[in-house]
């Protein structure tokens, strides 16, 4: 085979796999929803933070935490700040999209409670991180918001 | 004519080359602006260089965003395109119409569940309450009062029903206060400002004339106020949001002649004060919140006056403008919020002896609002 | 990275021009053009040049290969190169046609289509020995990513790029004329395209015949200045570096006949399908049946490669159909038509196109087309009438300026005042380009129409 079939070949492969990598979906996690929640909010004091009931995750997330497996939600215990955070996981991949929309609502609620009067907790909330990875599924609102996904696709 | 067309283009490169290298060199210069006054929101500055936000995009979105936002002269570029618009007829703007006596909010769709999980829940709460007067005031906006100023096509009907089903939907024992006619009166005066969403205290001077007779408060004129000038140059959220030019508002604050003593205090501004109005806030990128130093979960006015009304007032910031005209006829006055409010409203009814409910909302901000349903417990 | 952008203009162009016309060695200018390219690819979106390079090698040993080989060989080497790219294409744009259960959030690279069809572009002509394969990879890389071309075409042929590659200097009077295009370009896109885009939105929901009337018309204009606006940015900024792109747009609603219509939208498009597909497939040259065929299969895949629906193909045959119908059957009565019926005959017939263009299913096409005629709608509502009053300057000025009128009258001011006249209109173009950036300032949303493609 001469040097230009060989390229061709080479690129053919490289092209696979990156097509390959960009079909890719991300896989079920297997791990605990306790191990999972304690690696998160290693980064986070959460002493700062309220965890909310049922009431309330129907409430501002207009999310009702009994059609999920398993879920937390914590809030900052000072009322105007904007800085929350949830960790869920799901009974089944289809639950994904619904959860992405609601908190997509509730962040430009949020958004628009804050705009003009907070700027910087709206724009907290711009900086916002929803990340789904299959049956997980993590939304914070926090200064170090990219850390906290980091350190929640590492416990997965 | 070929020598010219010629000369044309090379005319242009000559003035359009240097444009854009000197355009690029002063953007590069000068420092960033955090704020933009006009638009009333922050500048993006440059951004921090990470690994991760070149590699998911995010960074080169906001260098993007850095070098408009500080962009040389992008205030007199917003205004131009403004300025544009005017030109060639165009009479909205995202959702502000460019009405004869200034800029107007369109009258927006409501959202239906909410507003009926809302006026459900403010029929609950009051029937938790039977010795409660409770009383229900509705500000229509500039689009539905004064409509003659409205570019042609266009109507306030909207909000005409949409407020007719609220009046309709609230249950008898609620006192409602319906002021369109009389702001329609006067609609040729100046009720709206011609730069912001918010009513003038002219408006709510009329406001309350109508809220005092229903109360058996007896009859007010202006000349029962001290009227003092606070703004001459108030531009407000519609100015920001269409970067108009030329136009500007004036704010005044009627102080009731017989206006009591009082102390306000706001524990998330930490303000404790015997003034409701605020200088920093007139000096502040809104100048409206001159009232009440803007919008709060909870604040109280307490008064030195022998009235046993106490009043808790369920608001959005029209209210602010209409509170310092109710501020002699009740003992305290609590109010709150509900989008920042979450704590249990029940214990301060008990807690503050509450005697009487007011709401006072405007339409356009009513008819979307999803907070005060939970705040009432419904 | 889009043109009509402040970073794009005021800091991304000056710095590659500055490059561009400071270097003097033909190979580094090259280098620097490819790797400014590269960079105006990966903007936003960096793993999506990994693909572009992919490609760029794929296409260059591909061709060299096939230069190399010969008859069966050739042939099977050809036929890979192609059904690669294809295939890829194909699984970006199109497995959800097929596949519409497939919930598979992708991330398809910009300007997908259009470098797919210039790289095909380069494997055809290289198979038809109309060119000879790249040995420079360098070059290549530049015909394959050049910025200028790269995200929204035009779909200039390899062969007609071919011999600039290596050597494309600077000429004074086309770097001036494409500053002057990129002006035009970017007047029609910010301040025609994007302000009849908000009146086009505004009427989507009109229920009233005034009101769809509005609706597709405003879209007619808004596409044509959008699309062709961006074609003369592209084609100004290839003139700024020594490129001499040909037209992509000529006046398309001037046209007198569907089959001149399609003379003058998308030449580029229409040019490639006609060199790559219609002629190899025979073209006219062949029996009647088999010339329909040819006819078919082409504006079917026109259709498709705008996208995966339905409204695109059926947009595509639709046009096929008009096309044989001109042949067959209306020609001798259009040629002896007024201009002016002709004139409204193509403009019916093209409204009606993009309104299922437009749409995104066939239901709220036909939705429209129906209300557009009486039913189901009343004959205005208020909506439609504010935004008639609120845009009908624009419209109109969207509507003359679609026509040649802009050159014959700049021609004729320059004819008749000679040096004031250029004085005069150059400040007029600075001040037109002053008031687009305000427009483009204001403004973070307005994505062009044909980005998805």
């Amino acid at each position: 085979m001469n040097r230009y079939k060989a390229g061709q070949l080479f690129c053919i492969i490289c092209i696979a796999v990156f097509m390959l990598f960009q079909f890719k979906q991300p896989s079920d996690s297997k791990k605990n929803f306790e191990d999972v929640v304690q690696k998160t909010i290693e980064k986070i004091d959460v002493s700062q933070f309220e965890q909310q009931d049922n009431l309330a995750m129907k409430r501002f997330l207009s999310l009702n935490p009994e059609e999920y497996e398993n879920i937390i939600y914590y809030k900052d215990i000072d009322a105007l700040k904007s800085r929350e955070f949830v960790i869920v996981k799901f009974k089944n991949s289809k639950q994904a999209s619904y959860f992405k929309l609601n908190i997509e609502n509730r962040i430009e609620n949020q958004i628009n409670v804050f705009d003009g009067y907070a700027q910087d907790q709206a724009d907290l909330l711009k900086e916002a991180v929803i990340d789904i990875q299959s049956n997980y599924a993590l939304y914070v609102v926090l200064e170090n918001a990219k850390e906290v996904d980091n350190a929640f696709l590492l416990a997965l | 004519m070929e020598k010219h067309k010629q000369i044309l283009s090379r005319l242009l490169m000559i003035v359009w080359v240097p444009i854009l290298v000197v355009t690029m060199i002063i953007n590069l210069v000068i420092p960033d602006k955090e704020l933009s006054t006009i638009e009333n929101r922050s500048l993006q500055t440059f951004p921090s260089i990470t690994m991760d936000s070149i590699l998911d995009g995010s960074f080169e979105k906001e260098l993007d965003t850095w070098f408009s936002d500080q962009f040389v002269g992008r205030n007199t570029f917003i205004h131009l395109k403004y300025i544009m618009n005017r030109l060639t007829g165009n009479k909205k703007i995202d959702d502000v119409y460019i009405a004869k006596s200034g800029l107007m909010e369109e009258a927006v769709e409501a959202n239906g569940n909410q507003l009926n999980r809302n006026l459900n829940a403010i029929n609950q709460f009051v029937s938790l309450y039977p010795d409660l007067n409770a009383e229900f005031l509705l500000v229509p906006n500039a689009i539905s009062v004064q409509e003659d100023k409205l570019p042609s096509f266009v109507s306030g009907n909207l909000q005409n029903e949409q407020m007719d089903m609220v009046y309709n939907t609230l249950n008898s024992e609620i006192k409602k206060i319906d002021v369109r006619n009389t702001l329609k009166e006067h609609a040729d005066e100046y009720l709206y400002y011609k730069t912001d969403h918010h009513w003038t205290s002219l408006a709510a001077f009329y406001t309350f004339s109508d809220f005092s007779k229903q109360n058996g408060l007896g009859n007010t004129k202006k000349s029962d106020y001290d009227i003092y000038t606070v703004s001459t140059h108030f531009k407000g959220t519609l100015s920001n949001k269409t970067g108009s030019v030329g136009l500007k508002d004036t704010i005044e604050i009627y102080v009731p002649e017989n206006n009591s003593d009082y102390i306000y205090t706001n524990p998330s501004k930490s303000i404790k004060s015997r003034s409701l109005y605020s200088y920093q806030g007139l000096t502040s990128k809104d100048p409206y919140t001159v009232f009440l130093s803007g919008n709060s979960a909870y604040s109280k006015l307490e008064m030195n006056n022998d009235s046993n009304r106490r009043l808790i007032v369920f608001k959005d910031s029209y209210a602010n403008a209409f509170i310092p005209f109710l501020v002699p006829y009740y003992r305290t006055i609590t109010i709150i919020d509900p989008r920042y409010y979450f704590e249990d409203i029940s214990k301060v009814m008990v807690k503050e002896c509450i005697t009487d409910v007011l709401f006072l909302y405007n339409t356009n901000t009513f008819v979307l609002d999803t907070s005060l349903a939970d705040v009432l417990g419904g | 990275m889009t043109f009509n952008n402040v970073f794009f203009i005021f800091l991304f162009l000056p710095v590659v021009l500055f490059f561009n016309f400071i270097i003097k060695n033909k190979i580094l200018k090259n280098l620097f053009l490819v790797l400014f390219s590269f960079l105006f690819y990966a903007w936003g979106n960096p793993s999506t040049l990994v693909l572009l390079i992919l490609y760029i090698l794929f296409n260059y040993f591909t061709g060299l290969e096939i230069d190399n080989s010969e008859g069966k060989q050739r042939t099977i080497t050809f036929v890979i190169g192609i059904s690669v790219q294809v295939l890829v294409l194909f699984l970006y744009k199109y497995i959800k046609l097929l596949f519409p259960f497939l919930s598979v959030e992708l991330n398809v690279p910009v300007g997908l289509s259009f470098f797919t069809f210039s790289c095909l572009s380069y494997l055809i002509d290289v198979y038809t020995k109309k060119s000879r394969a790249q040995s420079n990879l360098l070059h290549l890389s530049l015909y394959i990513s050049f910025f200028g071309k790269i995200s929204m075409g035009p779909i200039v042929q390899y062969n007609q790029m071919e011999k600039e590659l290596e050597h494309h200097p600077f000429q004074i009077q086309l770097f001036c004329d494409g500053i002057k295009l990129f002006c035009i370009g970017l007047c029609k896109k910010a301040i025609l395209a994007d302000s009849l885009s908000i009146v086009h939105t505004n009427l989507s929901a009109s229920s009233s015949v005034l009101g769809s009337w509005l609706f597709a018309i405003s879209y007619m204009l808004q596409i044509y200045f959008d699309f062709s606006g961006y074609s003369d940015m592209a084609i100004g900024i290839a003139n700024m570096f020594g490129f001499h792109f040909n037209k992509n747009f000529d006046h398309p609603y001037n046209a007198l006949s569907i089959q001149d219509f399609w003379r003058r939208w998308h030449i580029s498009l229409s040019r490639w399908f006609r060199d790559y597909i219609y002629i190899p497939l025979g073209g006219n040259r062949v029996s009647n049946g088999k010339y329909i065929r040819n006819i078919f299969v082409v504006w079917f895949l026109t259709g498709l490669w705008h996208g995966a629906n339905w409204t695109f193909i059926i947009w595509g045959l639709y046009f096929g159909c008009l096309l044989l119908l001109e042949k067959y059957v209306l020609k001798d009565l259009l040629e002896k038509c007024p201009r002016f019926i002709c004139h409204i005959y193509t403009w019916i017939l093209v409204l009606i196109s993009w309104v299922f263009f437009m749409s995104p299913n066939l239901t709220q096409a036909f939705g429209v087309l129906g209300k557009m005629i009486g039913i189901n709608a009343s004959l205005y509502d208020m909506n439609a009438l504010f935004y008639l009053r609120s845009s009908v300057v624009l419209i109109l000025i969207g509507i003359v300026f679609s026509f040649p009128v802009y050159e014959k009258l700049e021609s004729y001011v320059l004819g008749r005042w000679k040096q004031k006249a250029s004085i005069a209109l150059t400040i007029v173009y600075v001040v037109v380009f002053l008031i687009s950036i305000s427009y483009v300032i204001s403004n973070t949303f307005q994505s062009f129409l044909y980005f998805a493609f």
